[in-house]
């Protein structure tokens, strides 16, 4: 009886590099059942395997073994299409650097989810995500027009528009000043509950804002508790 | 990949231990000249240029048979022309072109000591039109008048180039002709009996006919207006036995177009009821200059009667476009002759009668209809049209 | 395995592409860059242009052949020799309905000018007429022609022959036939359109076939009658019918021959540019479309990301790919056909130089071309965009910047490049042993070889550019690095500009050594065939030197003996034979040189054997041993075959047989040659003239050794001329290529340049940096195109000659011809790295660091 649960599910989880003749661990067996609705920080040291756990758990890479389990599905036993619509439909993405599409307007960057789901009121619902990032006046302009923290505050916009059950983000307030972070954490706060939001951060202030915090250590997994 | 080598390498065809045929192969360089100084003959020089070494046409001649059915060197140009509409027992319409031209390319013989000398150029023009599959067949042939290769005799009277050709002999009446006509071509040929019915007119005064009001603008002409003709013509494989009529013209001149002068239109009609018509009409460049006009009837017993010029009405009705080079050709003609209260339409039997080799004319069958003194009249004839 | 029914299923079916927003943010990038659009389509149109332009050229040139070969094909196909009579021409007139054309022709000697010999050329104008009917016909000077006919004693030279006479246009030439005397009166002119017409019809009067046959004294008598028959056995032996004793009928087919010969090696050159076109094409396409995809990354990237499928990216790519293709097809049919005029300009005048005039302002663009131009440039784009669709597909976002690119790369690329490499070559190499003898398929290996080296050159220019980093490091510091980093990392763009500039360069080597091995070669055999000093042949079918004449040139002081021979055709079972009946004496033997021989073998070949040419032999399958079977009045005669010698003269191949075995098998003795061997102190100026002098048989030309040589040097110079042409074209096309292809390097770089400026390089010092590096690439890219220039000249000299023609030569290679490659590839990389190395060195860095 395979447990079903709306859980992100990490078992075993592996996965290694190749670089020169030297083949470098990054996760060795790691373990982790993010729970539902509550926002999770994975944090560690630099190489410590964190973007990594990330790119295998939206499917852009595959484990060298264990499974990744998002939804009831496991995400290595899909095939590469069943990935792609399972990351279009369930999940939502922000990188550390604000990967806006240059030639499209805020608010086109932000609909892109909801034309690719197929989704109606595109516009009603990009203006409301926009609002809820407090940028629904800037939604014509275009990303090279726009601050490092408004361009990452249209990336969230984008990520939470078609309302994933999966929030990824990857140091959403690396390269931001106090401010601008601020805001990005009121933001992603306020998108736990909705969705399950996991945050790869440095920043304590954002870590400690979360319910799970979670470290990455010579390829294995810990769980502090708050 | 730039493989010239093939070029390079015909050059030295033969060249091996040192022939130089190819290199130098002159008769084949002679080709290329020839392609440079290759010119017609007759052509389109036909009527231009009045040498003055030739004769010019005056009244003083007094034209006799059968002498001046021969040739008449000290005039530039001549021609012997019969056209005529024929049929075969069931019906089926024919018509057919014989000429040929003579040109003198100087008035005296040099002395040399060869056959080939010669003064004279010759050119024949045979053509065939079957009315009922619109075939229109023209060929030409071109010679010197050395080596027996063309020539002209007035007694008997013979005239040809190469294997066409024209033989006849005296007929009962002045002027009259028995004549057998041959041509053949790769895709037609004829050979004909002709019996002229009526004797020759002399045109114009006394056999001048005056082309434009400038004295020496003249022809010595003459016609053989009905001749009855039967014999085989073959097309493309056919052999078709035919008879009817034909009519002959026999012209020679120096120089008849004026300047301003721009080509003519001439038609020999040969009624039903055994009546002919000639007229012709010389259009000037400038359409504003009334065309100079000539018209005769002959009669069923061959007296002649002059129609005096502006009794004769020539109106295009409707023309056909060469798609040669876009000449518009009018093949439907009205006719108006008040003075004879004649009212005739001629119109062609097939519109594409254009001749193209050597120089481009309209020469083609027509058919006749109309109305005299409020009495139906009908025939057939011939239409010539150059200068379009 | 159980579904929750609190889990949202996930719908696994894609129901259609969800495309509008990610087409407008493709079209918002392309016209956000136009300059990158605009290069992109360049380099397709380039492609495009050469193609279109070489189609174009090669059908309106083979347009202009056929319509010139129609026109000479009326011209004489047959001639009757043997002095025929007036009557028999006129016979033929009335008999038969083919063109015909009398020629009386003599020898007379100028009376004012030393006795100098001329020629009088009679004809009937009249009948020439008939007998060029159907070509163009001018008539504008009609009446000047017949002036030949009106006025006797007239006659037409050459513009250069009036000069040569010192007189002009209306004067009078006095003449001597014998004792007799006439005057000539120059009434018009022979106009010439080529250098040979030119010499062959120095000092001819053409006159009337009248006043020809008074001067030659030769009333009832022709030369000969020319005759255009068309094909067919029952034609021939109907005019043969009606011949009488002594007359004969006389085939003509070198002409016709030499024709087809010209227009096939002009199709093979042209199509053989078009294909190296199409190769420096698909460089140019595929380079384009890595460089897109490059452009489109991130775009790309953030869309896989939000879930966009691969086959979304494919369509994009590829609509973009199409758009581009189809731009560049008008673009290219455009500039194309406007190329062609140019290129049928040049190939015109080569021709009219050479051989005969045509008019090639023809430029056809016909629909097929039009529909070839389309789909090769639609078709092309997206075929050779597949590698960078393929590249685009594996696109994948990736949170953090750790191990993005795969470790086994690099190796993979060099495997995939040597295992193509090994797989062309093998092929092309197999396909060659395979099919020894097919033309085509010769070509197909060679172009199977070449693409193979081809893949090598990405990895070879990897290689010297490393070298070259650590070279400029030693010399030039980290500036020297900077300009060569292109080219040290693996498998860039840096490459393909290299391999494209390669393509073109190594095309020059391999066609320039070809060439020049060849000219080497016939050079050479000339030197070795033309023995003796003076040449002395008829020009003319059925034309033969009398005995009397073979003793006067015996009897000219300075000969120390005369060699005679016979050029004739003799028929066998296996078809007509080209056969040389020559007894020049055993010196004249040495000029063969042999490619294989029986022992003595000058003793078996005066004793009844036959020495035949390497393509005789090739053509025939004949080697040492071997008999050939000829027929001889009623029996069939075997010759053994006792050498096989090199000779260029004829790719159909050649019989020489000893003149005496000759004679006593085939009972023929006529001459048609004489080979004038001087003492040493001879002079040959001197013996030319004598010669001239002795001759009287009309049509025949007396030669020195030395004039012959050049003249069939001047002829394959000039035959070769229009190769360096379309040579020069690839090259241009190619440096049109690289430019755009440096371009986007250098925009490609923009930002790592400025921040070079940033640093404190000045503009100058980028533009020479960035100089200094398209230098490099001329240099690795020359290089580079040596061995695989002089591969492909070996190639063509051992496949392709030997196959087309069955002779052989050797590789000889002119070091200045590689030295030449070399300077033109950095000369070319230079131009094209001018341009884009000044457009960055003016553009402020706020501009480009302003996009990050």
């Amino acid at each position: 009886m395979v447990e079903t649960s709306q859980n992100v599910l990490i078992h075993a989880l592996s996965k290694s590099y190749l670089e020169g003749d030297h083949n470098h661990v990054v996760l060795n067996g790691v373990n982790a059942e993010f729970e539902t609705g509550l926002m999770h920080a994975v944090t560690g040291r630099s190489g410590s395997g964190k973007s990594t756990l990330l790119n295998l758990i939206a499917g852009i890479d595959l484990p060298d073994s264990g499974t990744v389990s998002i939804a009831g599905h496991n995400v290595s036993g899909l095939n590469e299409r069943q990935r792609t619509l399972l990351r279009r439909q369930k999940i939502g993405i922000v990188f550390q650097f604000f990967n806006l599409i240059e030639s499209l307007t805020v608010a086109e960057n932000v609909m892109l989810p909801l034309e690719l789901n197929g989704e109606p009121d595109r516009t009603q619902r990009t203006n409301e995500a926009l609002d809820r990032v407090g940028l629904g006046n800037l939604s014509q302009r275009f990303p090279a027009g726009l601050s490092g923290g408004e361009q990452q505050r249209v990336a969230i916009a984008r990520a939470i528009v078609h309302k994933p059950s999966l929030i990824l983000a990857d140091e959403p307030t690396g390269n931001l000043d106090d401010d601008s972070a601020q805001q990005i954490i009121s933001i992603l706060d306020e998108s736990r509950g909705e969705s399950t939001v996991i945050v790869v951060t440095h920043s304590i202030e954002l870590a400690e804002r979360c319910d799970r915090q979670w470290e990455l250590r010579s390829g294995q997994m810990e769980m502090h508790q708050p | 990949m730039g493989m010239k080598t093939r070029l390079g390498i015909t050059a030295f065809i033969v060249l091996s231990s040192g022939v130089a045929v190819w290199l130098m192969n002159w008769s084949s360089n002679m080709e290329d000249a020839g392609a440079q100084i290759q010119q017609p003959v007759l052509g389109n020089v036909l009527l231009e240029s009045s040498d003055s070494q030739f004769e010019s046409v005056t009244n003083s001649r007094q034209l006799e048979f059968p002498r001046d059915h021969g040739s008449h060197p000290e005039f530039q140009t001549e021609w012997w022309y019969f056209t005529g509409n024929l049929k075969n027992n069931e019906g089926r319409q024919f018509g057919y072109q014989f000429t040929v031209f003579r040109r003198a390319l100087s008035r005296d013989l040099p002395e040399l000591d060869s056959d080939w000398g010669t003064t004279q150029a010759y050119l024949a023009h045979a053509g065939v039109t079957d009315v009922q599959s619109k075939r229109y067949l023209v060929d030409e042939i071109y010679s010197r008048g050395a080596l027996n290769l063309a020539g002209v005799r007035a007694e008997p009277f013979s005239v040809w180039v190469e294997n066409w050709r024209a033989d006849g002999s005296v007929g009962q009446c002045a002027g009259c002709l028995t004549l057998s006509i041959k041509a053949e071509s790769d895709d037609f040929s004829f050979s004909f009996d002709l019996d002229s019915a009526k004797p020759a007119v002399l045109h114009g005064e006394r056999g001048v006919s005056r082309k434009s009001t400038i004295p020496g603008n003249a022809s010595y002409y003459y016609s053989l207006s009905r001749l009855r003709t039967s014999g085989t013509l073959t097309i493309q494989g056919e052999n078709i036995t035919v008879s009817g009529d034909s009519w002959m013209d026999h012209e020679w001149f120096s120089s008849v177009l004026d300047e301003g002068q721009s080509g003519w239109d001439w038609f020999s009609l040969q009624l039903d009821d055994q009546r002919e018509l000639m007229l012709f009409q010389i259009r000037n460049h400038d359409p504003s200059v009334d065309p100079f006009k000539y018209g005769v009837v002959i009669d069923q017993r061959g007296h002649s009667e002059l129609i005096p010029p502006e009794q004769i009405a020539l109106t295009p009705v409707r023309t056909w476009k060469s798609n040669l080079n876009h000449s518009e050709y009018p093949v439907h003609w009205k006719i108006e002759i008040p003075r004879l209260n004649i009212n005739l339409d001629v119109e062609s039997l097939i519109d594409a009668q254009e001749r193209n080799d050597s120089f481009r004319y309209w020469e083609g069958a027509i058919r006749v209809s109309g109305m005299e003194n409020n009495r139906p009249i009908t025939g057939l004839g011939y239409l010539e049209m150059t200068g379009y | 395995m159980t579904d929750s029914g609190s889990c949202d299923p996930v719908k696994w079916k894609c129901t259609n592409l969800k495309l509008k927003t990610a087409l407008l943010a493709w079209v918002r990038e392309v016209i956000r860059a136009p300059l990158q659009s605009t290069l992109s389509v360049l380099g397709v149109a380039l492609g495009v242009t050469a193609i279109v332009a070489v189609n174009i050229t090669n059908h309106s040139a083979r347009e202009s052949f056929l319509a010139a070969s129609n026109a000479l094909a009326e011209s004489a196909t047959h001639s009757i020799a043997g002095e025929p009579s007036d009557q028999l021409y006129r016979e033929l007139r009335l008999k038969t309905n083919h063109p015909l054309q009398p020629v009386v022709q003599g020898r007379v000697r100028l009376s004012d000018i030393n006795d100098t010999s001329a020629t009088v050329y009679g004809i009937d104008p009249i009948a020439y007429y008939r007998f060029n009917i159907g070509s163009n016909t001018t008539p504008s000077s009609s009446e000047e022609v017949n002036q030949l006919i009106a006025e006797a004693f007239s006659t037409f030279v050459t513009a250069d022959t009036l000069h040569q006479l010192g007189v002009k246009l209306g004067d009078s030439v006095k003449l001597r036939y014998g004792r007799k005397s006439h005057e000539l009166q120059i009434t018009g002119l022979i106009e010439t359109s080529t250098p040979l017409q030119e010499q062959s019809f120095r000092l001819l009067f053409l006159t009337d076939i009248a006043t020809a046959q008074t001067i030659l004294g030769m009333r009832g008598q022709l030369s000969s009658i020319q005759l255009q028959l068309p094909h067919g056995d029952k034609v021939l032996q109907e005019i043969e019918d009606l011949l009488p004793q002594g007359t004969h009928l006389e085939g003509r087919i070198n002409r016709q021959r030499s024709l087809t010969s010209i227009t096939d090696a002009f199709q093979t050159n042209l199509t053989a540019m078009s294909l190296l076109a199409l190769l420096v094409a698909i460089f140019l396409i595929y380079n384009t479309m890595t460089f897109l995809v490059m452009r489109r990354r991130p775009t790309i990237e953030i869309l896989r990301a939000l879930g966009f499928s691969r086959s979304g990216i494919t369509v994009c790519l590829t609509l973009e790919a199409a758009a581009i293709g189809l731009a560049a097809s008008i673009i290219g049919i455009l500039i194309g056909s406007q190329l062609a005029k140019l290129l049928l300009v040049l190939v015109e005048r080569s021709i009219n130089n050479l051989y005969f005039p045509i008019e090639a302002d023809i430029t056809i663009l016909t629909p097929t071309v039009i529909f070839l131009a389309v789909c090769l440039g639609i078709g092309s784009t997206i075929l050779a965009a597949l590698p960078a669709l393929h590249e685009a597909q594996n696109l994948m976002p990736s949170f953090g910047t750790e191990f993005r690119h795969p470790p086994s790369s690099a190796r993979k690329r060099v495997f995939v490049f040597l295992t193509s490499c090994t797989g062309f070559v093998v092929a092309g190499v197999t396909l060659m042993q395979l099919y020894p003898t097919s033309i085509a398929l010769g070509f197909i290996s060679i172009n199977l070889i070449v693409i193979g080296y081809f893949c090598l050159v990405p990895l070879l220019s990897q290689v010297l550019g490393r070298a070259l980093r650590v070279a400029s490091k030693q010399f030039f510091g980290l500036r020297g690095v900077l300009s060569s980093r292109a080219l040290s990392m693996s498998g860039g763009r840096s490459s393909i500009a290299i391999c494209a500039l390669c393509v073109a360069i190594s095309a020059t080597v391999g066609v320039g050594v070809m060439i020049s091995s060849f000219r080497t070669a016939v050079d050479d055999w000339l030197s070795d065939r033309l023995r003796a000093d003076v040449y002395v042949s008829t020009q003319d079918y059925g034309g033969q030197l009398s005995e009397i004449e073979i003793n006067r040139l015996k009897m000219i002081p300075g000969v120390k003996s005369v060699g005679v021979a016979k050029w004739d055709w003799l028929q066998g079972p296996d078809g007509r034979s080209r056969i040389f009946a020559v007894d020049y004496g055993e010196h004249a033997f040495d000029g063969y040189r042999f490619k294989e021989k029986t022992p003595e073998v000058w003793n078996r070949f005066q004793s009844g054997g036959i020495i035949i040419s390497e393509p005789y032999a090739w053509k025939h399958k004949l080697s040492l041993g071997d008999t050939v079977e000829f027929f001889s009045e009623n029996t069939v005669i075997q010759i053994p075959v006792v050498g096989v010698f090199f000779d260029y003269s004829s790719d159909r191949g050649v019989v020489v047989i000893h003149r005496d075995v000759y004679v006593s098998n085939f009972s023929d003795n006529a001459i048609t040659t004489a080979a004038l061997f001087g003492y040493p102190d001879a002079n040959l100026q001197t013996l030319k003239h004598e010669a001239n002098q002795s001759i009287i048989s009309p049509g025949v030309r007396v030669w020195t050794a030395g004039g012959m040589h050049g003249a069939a040097m001047e002829i394959f110079d000039q035959t070769f001329a229009i190769t360096a042409v379309l040579r020069s074209l690839a090259v241009i096309v190619a440096i049109i290529a690289v430019v755009s292809i440096l371009a986007m390097i250098q925009i490609d770089r923009g930002r790592e340049l400025h921040i070079q400026n940033a640093v404190g390089f000045t503009s100058r010092e980028i533009w020479a940096s960035a100089s200094i590096e398209a230098g490099v690439m001329g240099l690795i890219a020359g290089m580079l195109s040596l061995p695989v220039g002089l591969l492909l000249s070996w190639l063509l000299i051992w496949v392709v000659n030997q196959r087309s023609y069955g002779w052989t030569m050797e590789l000889l290679i002119d070091g200045t011809i590689l030295i030449e490659a070399v300077l033109l590839a950095i000369i070319a990389a230079l131009l094209a790295g001018i341009v884009p190395a000044w457009w960055l060195a003016h553009r402020t860095p706020k501009q480009s660091l302003r996009v990050e």
